[in-house]
């Protein structure tokens, strides 16, 4: 079958769902497949240039393709006869974060027309799509609450299993993946100002900005944390991104409401490590446990820090809530093959 | 090329009577015209213009579609006035074409096509002007407070352009709005007119009384100035001696006496005519000194009576706005409307005083006017227009398609209408008008 992964593009931007999309073509080509990814441009600022986007990916038109995967929004919008949607966002904008008064749409009657044009490009697209899943219980709700539509969760795989293997906990508590505010690893540092001497902390992954790498320089200077905390910002490869978790004594992810289970936990819990989140984290929740998995607290330095030194006081229970990490993703059972069968239905 | 032209036939249309000339001038091109009249039905059985086919009505749904389908092209003179273009709303939403545009306003027109169906009609109305403008639009007490209120706010030009696939008009004046709202090519041009005999012009008076005399055509409505051409002629004790003022066209009774009232307090010699036929109007203009056509606000995008008193080689007054601002300085007199009552004593006292100026100023108009106003030009531009349309129907065929696409979504004319939206696309280039004129 000629697949086709259809995607959005932000130029010079790479995070997990442009992995996902690489994977996936991946993954359909050793599945038998011929596959292609097609990235469409899209950029939400300003948000009244939305609705030329969505209809330019409306007017595109897709030939020589048996199958089409879409991703996002409003890259979905594509026609085609035999559409299934891997739902890993919606315009959140225009949903809850609308609802929560966080949108970046204009206020007013304008704004309101935009948010009503999405919703209504969504609801068409739904309705003439094959089959729709979601990333994670949250899009799988939102879906639901907002557009009545019943989908079903189909969490991505972890791209490169076998480089999770696990191995000795180190000292130190690794916070990975894309450096930015949202991320809160700037939270993680204030943490440590207050954790005990023992505690050790290694961010590492690409900041979005120069502005959020200098921002964590700054606290580590400020705060006089030079000596327990490493920052290695910077696009890593994949090897080195392992290494710093299959050392580890645990892993740190505290998204604001991802919503996804998030790879960093994902691949957290395939090496066998705990996880370290708070309560507003979102999808992550999903795999992160207080007491079970890991630790989930209140977003605060002061949670957080007893966080960190519950990690170094007691090594056989970090190992053992790890070892539950792992189990729990196991017995999600999610892995490529039944993957690409699914979304091939 | 066959044609089908949606207009008016009866006499009493003007606009009818423009377009019998062009339908004559297109025929003699050697183009098949056929001629769809589009008055009320009550109406249908009046006398009509001579167009040089036969008339088929707009409600003659089978006979007209015939030629519909058969067509090259469809061409719609549009004016602000149901009772006469009926026939063209209920054609021109399932049948684009081209508009031929005679007023830039067309409030009265959308009141009357909202009679039975206010629910659409609130619709468009907030899909081009906002929710507030729609709920205001119907609530006006008076005509002349509907006009106050609508004629920025909401004149429904948008409404008319954006279902043509070309517009024509008259004059630049309004132009933003139609360029905005027409997905097609936009052109400029005069407006066809009858040729005027020689023997009905000239500058000097004609009748032999002594008199200046003074003439105003049409509907006597406040915005055709008529009263402050009475105070005018009052301040000065020259122009009352020596000028007496004709009204010529329908007139209310109410309108009637308060002017008579007004002209007897000023002194003024006023003469009121009423309503007349074809015969009796070339008459007035033979007898008139100098014709008045001022208007303000001004909502036509031309002014046949204008263009009428050029032809009949006549002095004539304009107000420095709109259509009017266009016509050349060396053609008519124009008076400024934020000074309007100075402006017009002092150029009543001039031509009354400088006859080589009233010469000169006739002269200049009439020559002007026969050169540029005629139906040959006119066709001329339809079949360029035409001509257009082929080469923009990509691009109409784009606009289309977008436009449905977001109107399937909820959003309305507005939101595709914004450079955020209709730039990115490309496909909406920034239109330009081309003139003729």
């Amino acid at each position: 079958m000629k697949v086709l992964v259809v995607n959005n593009m932000a130029p010079f931007v790479w995070g997990g769902a442009e992995e996902l999309a690489t994977h996936l073509v991946r993954n359909l080509v050793l599945a038998g497949h011929e596959a292609e990814s097609l990235r469409i441009p899209f950029q939400w600022e300003p948000a009244t240039r939305i609705p030329s986007q969505m209809l330019m990916v409306r007017a595109l038109e897709l030939w020589n393709v048996d199958h089409v995967i879409a991703l996002k929004f409003p890259a979905y919008l594509i026609r085609h006869a035999r559409k299934t949607l891997w739902l890993l966002h919606q315009y959140r904008q225009a949903y809850d974060l609308f609802d929560a008064g966080q949108t970046n749409l204009p206020h007013g009657p304008q704004g309101e027309e935009i948010r009503d044009l999405i919703r209504n490009a969504d609801q068409e697209c739904f309705a003439e799509s094959r089959h729709i899943y979601t990333n994670s219980e949250v899009t799988r709700a939102r879906l639901a609450k907002y557009n009545g539509i019943a989908a079903r969760v189909l969490p991505p795989p972890v791209n490169d299993p076998e480089r999770f293997a696990g191995g000795q906990a180190g000292n130190y508590v690794f916070a990975g993946g894309r450096v930015n505010g949202m991320k809160r690893q700037h939270l993680l540092l204030e943490a440590m100002a207050s954790a005990g001497r023992e505690a050790r902390l290694v961010i590492a992954g690409p900041p979005d900005h120069p502005a959020d790498a200098e921002r964590l320089r700054e606290a580590v200077e400020r705060l006089g944390l030079a000596d327990r905390v490493e920052l290695d910002l910077r696009f890593l490869p994949r090897e080195t991104y392992a290494r710093y978790v299959n050392e580890s004594a645990a892993v740190a992810y505290l998204p604001f409401d991802e919503d996804s289970l998030g790879y960093v936990a994902m691949e957290a819990a395939t090496a066998g490590k705990p996880i370290l989140s708070t309560t507003d984290s979102g999808g992550v929740l999903g795999l992160a446990r207080h007491g079970e998995t890991g630790w989930v607290v209140e977003p605060t330095a002061a949670a957080l820090a007893g966080a960190i030194d519950m990690v170094f006081r007691n090594p056989m229970r970090t190992r053992d809530l790890g070892e539950a990490a792992r189990a729990s993703w196991l017995a999600i059972g999610v892995d490529w093959p039944s993957t690409v069968e699914m979304l091939l239905k | 090329m066959k044609l089908v032209l949606f207009t008016p036939a009866t006499t009493a249309s003007a606009i009818g009577r423009m377009a019998s000339l062009v339908s004559r001038a297109l025929i003699a091109q050697g183009h098949a015209v056929t001629v769809a009249r589009t008055e009320d039905a009550s109406l249908l059985d009046t006398d009509t213009h001579d167009f040089g086919v036969s008339a088929v009505p707009w409600n003659d749904a089978r006979g007209l579609r015939r030629h519909v389908e058969g067509a090259d092209a469809l061409i719609y003179q549009i004016g602000d006035n149901l009772e006469f273009h009926r026939g063209c709303m209920e054609w021109l939403p399932g049948h684009p074409g081209i508009v031929c545009l005679h007023d830039f306003f067309l409030g009265h027109l959308f009141y009357g096509w909202s009679g039975t169906r206010r629910e659409q009609a609130l619709a468009v109305l907030d899909s081009w002007y906002g929710k507030d403008v729609a709920d205001r639009f119907f609530a006006y007490p008076d005509s002349a407070s509907f006009i106050d209120g609508t004629r920025d706010a909401s004149p429904m030009t948008e409404w008319v352009c954006a279902m043509a696939r070309a517009v024509v008009t008259h004059s630049r004046w309004g132009l933003d709005r139609v360029l905005r709202s027409c997905p097609g090519p936009v052109l400029v041009a005069p407006l066809a007119y009858d040729a005027v005999p020689d023997e009905s012009g000239g500058a000097a008076p004609s009748a032999d009384d002594g008199k200046l005399h003074l003439l105003t055509i049409g509907h006597v409505n406040p915005n055709k100035r008529v009263a402050s051409m009475i105070r005018a002629i009052g301040d000065s004790a020259s122009l009352r001696d020596r000028v007496r003022y004709r009204l010529v066209g329908k007139i209310e009774a109410e309108t009637a006496r308060s002017l008579t009232a007004l002209a007897a307090e000023r002194g003024v010699d006023l003469v009121i005519s009423g309503e007349v036929g074809q015969h009796e109007l070339t008459r007035a203009f033979a007898r008139a000194d100098v014709v008045s056509c001022l208007r303000w606000p001004s909502l036509e995008a031309a002014s046949a009576s204008a263009i009428e008193s050029l032809l009949h080689g006549k002095p004539t007054l304009v107000t420095d706005t709109g259509f009017y601002r266009e016509l050349p300085d060396d053609c008519v007199v124009k008076i400024d409307p934020v000074d309007e009552l100075r402006g017009i004593r002092m150029a009543l006292e001039r031509l009354a005083e400088d006859p080589v100026f009233r010469h000169s100023l006739a002269g200049m108009g009439r020559e002007w006017a026969r050169r540029v106003f005629t139906a040959e030009n006119y066709a001329g531009v339809l079949i360029r227009t035409i001509r257009s349309i082929g080469k923009a129907e990509p691009m109409l065929s784009a606009v289309g398609h977008f436009a449905s696409l977001l109107t399937g979504w909820g959003g309305s004319a507005r939101l595709l209408a914004l450079e955020e939206t209709a730039g990115p696309l490309r496909v909406f280039n920034e239109p330009t008008a081309d003139t003729l004129a």
